[in-house]
């Protein structure tokens, strides 16, 4: 029940990857920034290299999203499409849904209010 | 060249005068500091007071939201060129609806601040002005200020 207790403060950022008939769910927890970004952006790497048809970011309980998390989903965005794969974003909080929309990057990405309608599409 | 104590300064000369004082980038009097070890692990908590202040200010959710992170960005701009076992510098000054934020760090002679990147650019557009403070040779700082949107 009490899923913030899995966040320690040596592990600001939390990264759970599940993958089920060609999808790959990153669910993440925390803060991204600066100090989180590297691991995450080695982890989406990884999960871009498999070629999943549907790579889902679940960032329900995302905290902040930093300009160093920002420029990693962009980034994300261009390599899904050079490797044919849909990414798309689940957020419907502030913490995520205002950095997106401040700086004008909200209609760039496939939006979706959860995780099961991430994978339906 | 005296520092005055905190309450008899005027607030709003504070906050319209910033990282000029005669006393060089490094003291700049504001009503909050907060002084941290140039370390990306402690930025979280210098975003977090940003954020506090803000919201006890009255700013609205997305203008809290949009200065925590200019503060983050500011601060993860300027830690990497702080001078090895340097100091981060966060002054807060808050005065007519609107927050000045001066961050800088120590330096050693070369260290410049990149205005061309994507992070400069998120910083630019969340706040009403961002200003890259680089006159003191042995200081390196950015300036922010957000106002806040009044009905």
């Amino acid at each position: 029940m009490a899923t913030d207790d899995d966040l320690t403060a040596e592990d600001p950022l939390g990264v759970d990857v599940q993958r089920s008939n060609g999808a790959s769910v990153i669910r993440l927890a925390g803060e991204i920034d600066m100090l989180t970004t590297p691991a995450l952006r080695a982890k989406v790497n990884e999960e871009l290299q498999g070629k999943p048809t549907v790579l889902v970011l679940d960032m329900l309980s995302v905290e902040f999203l930093g300009s160093s998390g920002l420029a990693l989903l962009v980034e994300a965005l261009d390599e899904s499409r050079n490797r044919d794969v849909a990414l798309r974003l689940v957020a419907n909080s502030r913490p995520v849904s205002r950095p997106l929309q401040a700086t004008g990057l909200t209609d760039l990405f496939a939006l979706y209010p959860s995780v099961e309608a991430a994978l339906a599409g | 060249m005296q520092t005055p104590e905190p309450q008899q300064r005027d607030r709003s000369s504070t906050a319209t005068d910033p990282g000029n004082g005669s006393g060089g980038l490094a003291e700049t009097p504001t009503p909050v500091e907060v002084r941290v070890h140039a370390d990306p692990a402690l930025i979280p908590s210098v975003r977090a007071v940003a954020a506090d202040l803000a919201a006890r200010a009255d700013f609205d959710l997305d203008a809290v939201s949009d200065l925590r992170m200019a503060v983050d960005e500011a601060c993860s701009a300027l830690v990497p060129l702080a001078r090895e076992g340097g100091q981060l510098r966060c002054g807060f000054a808050m005065s007519d609806g609107r927050i000045d934020v001066i961050c800088r760090v120590p330096v050693t002679g070369d260290a410049t601040l990149r205005q061309d990147t994507f992070g400069w650019r998120v910083l630019t557009t969340l706040t009403d002005d961002a200003q890259v403070l680089d006159a003191d040779p042995e200081w390196l700082g950015i300036h922010l200020r957000k106002q806040r949107l009044d009905p």
